[in-house]
């Protein structure tokens, strides 16, 4: 459990706001190309403000599927309740996190779906189950978890803040968002940067290197690259050993978002990236752990929690040590355990 | 030097020829003026009555993205039982003592046309299967890059499952592999190579069917990747 005398009550997630666009950009450059919707493209990124603003401020009635939501971490500088500062400078970005309203929204939300099938001969007495690849678009319309960043170094509870609160946030707005959430985490690459896995597979349909390909994807849908790609199922035991083993492996830049969200009871055996092959996580909201366990903070108040605001538009969540009825968050602010118990 | 051999239509297989590849049908062999045998084949009015037939079918798919200006040919490969109900030639052998095989596998197979163009079949085409190229140690790459992936590991090897089995050991391997469309590009360079390429062996048979009218069939066989030929049945009978 994490202790309440380190508990970084000063840190606060927010709506990202249109003056935190070169800070944003920062925190884009440090993240480098693993993550591919949040990339180093000053225009990309004013622009994704802009749609974030439109989608915290958009009523319910105006809403079409199509908002994006971005969310930043930073350091306020002044401690809440009980809790301690970060000991960051005031004002500092140290993350961001986004919501896809809809994935594949006005198109299609490719992946490829892990199956398996069963040949057998009775005249040779033999039987083998065979690993595929179907390239499917079961999670198209489902809520994506996206833009996962934290800079190195923060303090452990920031990253649960930076992940969790947005579960918060599509428990309290369900009539926005699908029930269905997904995440997707970059996939292994080998020393040289390159993907096993886009190399054995995409490269061959697609002619270019997997970074070229991904920057086309991350400007528009990727529904035009799967138009390059086989539609029907791939083998898996005819692929490259490396593509093969990069099959559902993350990359280690991954790992702490992805750990998050294991913990919350997503699953991550089902799907995978139709690019380098990393994980594509699935859960159902209701099912996950911070909602599970969500109450009114009043309820939870001998522990540390993670706690937010109820409104939309200016949606504020923070870490609140045990006692601490987070007065600034609001009337009856929504909670959920920092620790979250091992079956909710 | 016009050959002196004869052409005799019988039921009994020829002890040196391969096996038929299904029963009935009837055996046409060429046989030299002593009675030695300097050729044989089988022929069968419709195939695929007594077990299931596989073939994998070679066919293009078109990968495009217009506003990337790319635009790809892929080939690929679909088992399926496309030759059932089609006449075929199989049991293809020429005596190695024979004088001028070419001779010998013009006058079967213009004999075996005849015969199925006349036949009671609803068969369109006349098939016959070459088997594979293999390398220099015999080895199929086709085998090596396709077929092995999708059998047990070290579970099965293909020349004595191909003894024990005959002809049927190609519809038992049918039942282990993959039914959804392949493509090519997955296969190993060697495999790829080998696709519809016929064994050294049989480079006589090969000429001496598009000779006789017979012409790739985009299909081949499963266990090898050797090619399938077509030829018109009733094509046969312009040839009387």
């Amino acid at each position: 459990m994490t202790p309440t005398h380190t508990l970084p009550t000063d840190l606060l997630l927010r709506p990202v706001a249109a003056d935190d666009l070169d800070a944003l950009q920062g925190l884009a450059a440090a993240a480098g190309p693993g993550i591919g919707s949040l990339r180093e493209d000053r225009v990309g990124l004013g622009r994704r403000i802009e749609e974030s603003l439109q989608a915290f401020a958009a009523e319910d009635e105006d809403t079409s599927g199509e908002e994006r939501y971005l969310f930043v971490l930073q350091a306020s500088g002044s401690e809440s309740g009980s809790g301690s500062g970060s000991g960051l400078a005031p004002g500092r970005l140290l993350g961001c996190a986004g919501i896809a309203a809809r994935s594949g929204y006005g198109s299609r939300f490719y992946s490829y779906r892990n199956e398996f099938i069963v040949a057998s001969s009775a005249a040779l007495g033999l039987t083998q189950r065979t690993h595929t690849l179907h390239l499917c678009h079961d999670l198209t319309g489902s809520s994506l978890l996206t833009s996962f960043y934290i800079v190195p170094g923060a303090p452990a509870a920031a990253a649960q803040l930076l992940s969790r609160a947005r579960l918060l946030f599509l428990a309290l707005h369900p009539q926005r968002f699908s029930d269905r959430i997904v995440a997707e985490f970059p996939g292994l690459l080998d020393a040289d940067g390159a993907s096993p896995f886009w190399d054995a597979i995409g490269r061959r349909f697609f002619g270019m290197d997997y970074p070229q390909a991904e920057a086309l994807a991350g400007g528009r849908s990727k529904a035009f690259i799967a138009h390059l790609m086989p539609q029907s199922p791939l083998y898996v035991p005819l692929l490259p050993e490396a593509a093969q083993s990069a099959i559902g492996q993350l990359h280690p830049d991954g790992e702490l978002p992805f750990q998050i969200l294991i913990d919350e009871g997503f699953d991550a055996d089902s799907y995978i990236d139709i690019f380098d092959g990393g994980p594509t996580a699935e859960g159902r909201l209701q099912a996950l752990a911070s909602v599970r366990a969500a109450r009114p903070l009043a309820q939870l108040a001998t522990q540390p929690n993670l706690a937010c605001t109820r409104d939309r538009a200016g949606f504020r969540a923070r870490l609140v040590a045990a006692g601490d009825a987070a007065a600034d968050l609001g009337p009856q602010p929504l909670a959920t355990p920092l620790q979250l118990p091992e079956s909710v | 030097m016009k050959p002196t051999f004869q052409i005799v239509q019988t039921t009994v297989a020829p002890p040196e020829a391969p096996p038929a590849h299904e029963p009935g049908g009837w055996w046409l062999c060429a046989q030299a003026s002593d009675g030695r045998l300097l050729g044989a084949l089988h022929g069968l009015p419709e195939q695929g009555r007594s077990r299931a037939r596989c073939s994998f079918h070679f066919g293009r798919v078109v990968h495009s993205a217009p506003e990337l200006g790319l635009y790809q040919v892929q080939t690929t490969l679909q088992l399926g039982h496309d030759a059932t109900g089609e006449a075929e030639l199989s049991g293809l052998f020429l005596s190695a003592a024979a004088e001028a095989p070419e001779a010998v596998a013009d006058a079967l197979l213009q004999a075996a046309l005849a015969r199925l163009a006349d036949a009671d079949t609803p068969a369109s085409w006349v098939i016959a299967e070459l088997p594979g190229w293999r390398d220099a140690a015999g080895c199929s790459p086709f085998w090596d890059g396709l077929v092995r992936h999708f059998l047990p590991p070290g579970s099965l090897d293909a020349a004595d499952a191909a003894q024990r089995h005959g002809p049927a050991f190609s519809s038992h391997l049918g039942e282990m592999l993959p039914r959804e469309l392949i493509h090519a590009a997955f296969l190993s360079p060697a495999a790829q190579q080998a696709l519809g390429r016929c064994a050294d062996s049989h480079t006589t048979w090969l000429s001496a069917l598009q000779r006789a009218g017979f012409a790739d069939w985009r299909h081949g066989r499963i266990e090898d990747g050797g090619p399938l030929l077509a030829a018109p049945r009733r094509a046969g009978e312009r040839r009387r």
